[in-house]
């Protein structure tokens, strides 16, 4: 009998001194807090490359600490003090989050900030204040575009897509999915790609695009399970931010990453100093060798494969060593990009990715159904070309529905007026996506029913 | 209520509850308050909230949408199987809606992991063949489901152009067509293989308590074979055998796992998956359409729960005698016998280890492609984790909140299956639902819960997670030694302790000296469930441990490796390996624990 208490907790004893055993102890010198939505690998390499150098040991710096958080979380964590520096999670997070930020005034950092254009392919690489300071500046950059997985579309008969629009296209379409895709509230990367598609073919016809993107494929929970699919050969195709697809390419080069010309557009992802940072000076020089060209050659490390925001790093040892990447830097540079305004992007991306999920991912069963039997009939030569364009505009088209007696339409403009809504009252978002799912339900029935009196009447 | 009938009541709650009872009442009941009912109506508030009042609108609005509750026969899909370009066939399942959805599936992997559990039990506790004691240890091994990486794992091996159909359909041509399995099916599937282990556990142990004499008599009346197990043995281990199906139920409809596994199909439409990815707006506030899905989550849980310890109540069975009073009935199979249970085992075994297999391949290697085998094997994975603090500290941390937990569940747990099976006063039964209720629960509700509750408390997350983290393991775990003891102290008549406390002994005595001590098997094999699952455990390790890292288990570094561009999910599998070896290594200890006293139990 006594052995059953007693062992227990001895257990429990045990565990304790080992959680004691196992804090850190206090380190003398600078720990610098960075809050980062860049991966482990990142991490390491940047943290180990920089506790050598010269610099981490003229500032004292001892030890960086990242904190892994959710973009939701970020404003709650920074709130509570402690953080130093807020570095990768791209524009949209650190614009969401402008006034937690803190403007770069040291010289040892301007200095390296300067080096950098204040734009590339027309984005932004830099954030200005009222006054004219820096508020973030960009430590690496991507572009967007997807991953091609050659022994699948070998396999199945498909050609090799280059636009976005080949990937709407019918021929992608198949009796099982083609394409991955992320649903946009669970990726803000992908999220930057239905955005990308909204301003480069338009709202009307964004929208049409991305519905027969969807039908062609499968929806994901995410941009890693996505990259995922297309890795396994899961999918043909998997839309993607582009160092997923550098890394890719590295492993198997049965992967290729496709850059759509003219059609993408290029990302600065932010580094900053956190406001109320109590080691502003070290942050900066931490800041300053993240942005000089031998920090920035940690980025071509082949577990991390990005794009440096500096170009001279690839002028340099290390750089000489990636021609790959070197090539596909100056094929994202040179890359004509649309006219993309990250405040129209902003306007209305809470409505977005709200009617994303309304009309295209709850409904995904049905909007195949129909994509399919539309793309059947033609096949079949049941109807002809203008009938088979009629049709698939109608079906992606922005729904419209009866509230009080009047018609409204998701319009763009509808769409910007509701978006500050939909983003601070989650009751009012669950209620306009009811009223949308139903709008889109009828919709594709009514394009069902139109295919059908077009097969058998016309 | 009339007054003598509410003072005969009160008289017989102040009999019934002595100084101990009361304690254990009052702990029990405190720290689930606290720790569940209070976080869980934080977050289902949003549910009942239209417009600043109570109102059902959102529950009404769930059951208005087909997507989730099906308005006609059309808006449903009952084909289980399609053709995908020619080779290939794919088992799908039906889709009938998110709610109708997730019933079926979790009453498909009932019934199909309670046959094969109860089947297992029965082998296993009245068989002797050679090899018993390896199959012993391996038919528990799917139990472990291994967290993100299993996932990855069993996907390499089933799909398309995986590793099963490479073998079966290219290279070995018994296939005549690839064979993948997908939506519901797949969901079913997994689970089954994934908690049979709960029933046959359950069921195990209520066998082996079976007082042997039941048997003997009613051979001797001319029983025998099938007659005898349907009408003897059957009866007699329900209880345990209910108490692993109940399990099992509400762990299918809550296991988000699985769904995600196969996301992207209609395994998505399932109530765990849909809550899990719509409860949050990407700015961080609650949805209410999905609280609602929670709420209605949680009623189906309840009532199941209640209707089939309600059926089995109405048919239990105590013995007089626990264990052997004789010898154990084990018969040594026959060689035509063996060679079925070889077959049912290494049939079961091979599906069941599929991911763990593939685990097991990803983490010996550092890049798999879409070929039969990854290219070649190596153990950097393991020399990488074993150098890296954080991850070494992160298994430290797990081991540490896990067994802290165990400790408070394996005493609060048996206190509150003693006051629900011995105690015959108003509110038992409520009680009894309080306890098993956090299984039913998703993960992500609770941990948001306990979140936005303790947020700014004495138990703030953000200062140090530990606190909430060992109490949340607890109550999540909590249900697996309750219905374990539960079952233990149904099964022993209730004659022993009302003898001892006869010849003198105090309330605290017998309770320990001897209701303990019978029932101490049973409270060994859920402990080591509870156990288990507290280091598998994953939404409210992610959610509360991410607020300070380096404090969080080792499931949450998994996911941070995970993500790791280069070589992630290796490096995650080997961290699974550790994982899976440390769990094994309890399975062991309570395995060898209870061959040991089923030889050595000491009966009246």
């Amino acid at each position: 009998m006594k052995a059953k208490i007693v062992v227990p907790i001895l257990l429990v004893i045990i565990a304790v001194a080992a959680l004691m055993v196992f804090r850190k102890p206090k380190e003398e010198g600078i720990v610098l807090t960075i809050i980062t939505r860049h991966d482990t690998a990142i991490q390491l390499i940047f943290e180990e490359a920089f506790l050598q150098t010269d610099l981490a040991k003229q500032y004292n710096i001892v030890d960086l600490k990242f904190i892994g958080t959710p973009p939701q979380y970020w404003r709650t964590v920074i709130g509570r003090g402690g953080i130093d520096i807020a570095w990768g999670g791209g524009p949209t997070l650190f614009n969401e989050n402008i006034d937690l930020l803190q403007p770069l005034t040291g010289e040892l950092v301007m200095k390296e900030v300067n080096a950098i254009p204040d734009t590339i392919a027309g984005s932004s690489m830099k954030r200005f204040d009222d006054q004219g300071r820096v508020v973030w500046v960009a430590s690496a950059i991507s572009s967007f575009g997807f991953i091609v997985n050659h022994n699948f579309i070998d396999k199945y008969g498909l050609d090799k897509p280059q636009t976005w629009e080949d990937l709407a296209s019918p021929d992608f379409l198949r009796d099982f999915p083609t394409i991955a895709m992320a649903k946009p509230f669970t990726s803000t990367s992908h999220t930057r790609i239905y955005e990308i598609i909204l301003q480069a073919f338009g709202w009307e016809d964004g929208w049409r695009l991305i519905s027969r993107m969807a039908a062609n494929g499968r929806l994901y929970g995410g941009s890693v399970e996505a990259w995922s699919a297309v890795e396994t050969g899961e999918v043909g195709v998997s839309i993607a931010i582009d160092f997923y697809g550098y890394t890719s390419q590295v492993k198997d080069p049965n992967l290729e990453y496709v850059l759509p010309q003219g059609e993408t557009i290029i990302n600065g992802d932010p580094i900053a100093l956190v406001n109320g940072t109590k080691h502003a000076e070290a942050a900066e020089a931490f800041i300053a060798y993240v942005l000089s060209v031998e920090g920035q050659a940690n980025w071509l490390n082949p577990r991390l494969n990005r794009m440096p925001v500096r170009g001279e790093v690839f002028r340099t040892e290390a750089g000489k060593k990636r021609p790959d990447l070197y090539r596909l830097y100056n094929l994202t540079i040179t890359n004509i990009g649309i006219e993309f305004s990250d405040d129209l992007a902003l306007s209305y991306e809470a409505t977005m990715r709200a009617y994303f999920e309304a009309v295209i991912s709850d409904l995904h069963s049905e909007l195949v159904n129909v994509w399919r039997s539309i793309v059947q009939a033609y096949r079949d030569g049941k109807i002809n070309e203008e009938q088979f364009n009629m049709l698939t505009d109608m079906l992606g088209t922005p729904v419209s529905w009866t509230e009080d007696g009047k018609t409204v339409t998701m319009t763009i403009e509808y769409a910007q007026s509701i978006n500050e809504k939909i983003r601070m009252d989650p009751e009012f978002q669950a209620q306009e996506m009811v009223k949308w799912k139903d709008a889109a339900r009828e919709q594709y029935q009514r394009v069902y029913e139109e295919l059908q009196s077009l097969i058998s009447g016309g | 209520m009339q007054i003598p009938e509410l003072k005969t009541t009160l008289r017989e709650v102040k009999w019934e509850l002595d100084g101990l009872s009361v304690i254990q009442l009052v702990s029990v009941t405190s720290i689930f308050t606290l720790f569940m009912i209070i976080p869980l109506v934080s977050v289902l508030y949003y549910a009942f909230v239209y417009q600043g009042s109570f109102s059902l609108f959102w529950i009404k609005q769930i059951f208005s949408d087909a997507f989730y509750f099906p308005d006609s026969l059309s808006s449903m899909s009952l084909t289980f199987y399609r053709r995908a370009g020619g080779n290939r066939i794919l088992i799908t399942g039906p889709d009938l809606g998110v709610i109708p959805n997730t019933i079926f599936v979790g009453t498909c992997t009932t019934i199909f992991a309670t046959v094969i559990g109860v089947t297992l039990a029965f082998i296993f506790s009245r068989y002797d063949f050679p090899l018993k004691d390896y199959f012993r240890v391996a038919i528990m091994v799917p139990m472990l489901s291994i967290p993100f990486v299993g996932a990855i794992g069993l996907k390499k091996m089933i799909h398309a152009d995986g590793f099963l159909n490479t073998l079966f359909y290219e290279k070995l041509g018994i296939l005549p067509v690839k064979i993948g399995v997908e939506g519901l099916a797949a969901v079913i599937f997994v689970q089954t293989l994934m908690f049979y282990p709960i029933v046959y556990v359950n069921a195990f142990t209520a066998f082996m308590n079976i007082d042997p004499a039941m048997e003997e008599q009613a051979k001797n009346l001319g029983s025998h074979g099938f007659h005898l197990f349907r009408t003897v043995t059957l009866p007699l281990a329900l209880p345990g055998i209910e108490a692993g199906a109940i399990l099992t139920l509400i762990l299918s409809i809550e296991d988000l796992g699985t769904p995600i596994v196969f996301q992207g199909t209609t395994a998505e439409k399932t109530l765990t998956y849909q809550i899990f990815t719509k409860i949050f707006t990407p700015k961080g506030l609650i949805r209410p359409d999905a609280t609602a899905l929670a709420a209605i989550l949680l009623s189906i849980s309840i009532f199941s729960f209640v209707a089939i310890r309600k059926y089995v109540s109405m048919r239990k069975y105590a013995m007089l005698t626990k264990g052997e009073a004789g010898k154990r009935m084990i018969s040594k199979a026959s060689k035509l016998q063996c060679v079925l249970i070889y077959m049912l085992l290494t049939g079961i075994l091979f599906f069941a280890l599929l991911p763990h297999i593939g685990v097991f391949l990803l983490a010996f290697s550092e890049t798999w492609g879409t070929r039969l085998l990854p290219e070649s094997f190596t153990i950097a994975n393991f020399r990488a984790i074993f150098t890296n603090k954080d991850v070494i500290r992160a298994f430290t941390n797990s081991l540490s909140y896990s067994t802290a937990a165990t400790f408070l569940i394996i005493v609060l747990g048996t206190s509150a299956a003693y006051l629900v099976s011995r105690k015959h006063i108003p509110g038992m039964s409520l009680l009894d639902t309080l306890v098993t209720l956090p299984i039913s629960i998703p993960g992500v509700v609770i941990a948001t819960g306990l979140f936005l509750v303790f947020l700014n408390s004495p138990l703030d997350p953000l200062k140090s997670p530990i606190p909430l983290l060992i109490l949340s393991y607890t109550i999540r775990k909590f249900p697996f030694t309750v219905r374990s003891a539960f079952a233990g102290f149904e099964q022993t008549h209730v004659e022993f302790e009302e003898a001892a406390l006869n010849l003198g002994a105090s309330r605290l005595k017998t309770f320990v000296d001897i209701s303990l001590k019978l029932v101490w098997m049973n409270i060994l094999a859920g402990g080591m469930l509870s156990f288990v699952y507290c280091m598998n455990e994953v939404s409210t390790g992610i959610v509360i441990g991410s607020a300070k890292p380096e404090e969080g288990p080792i499931t949450l570094k998994m996911l941070d490796v995970l993500y790791m561009l280069a070589g992630g999910p290796h490096m995650t599998a080997a961290i699974g390996v550790i994982l899976m070896m440390l769990q094994l290594a309890s399975i062991l200890v309570s395995t060898y624990l209870l061959r040991q006293k089923a030889t050595a139990l000491i009966s009246i």
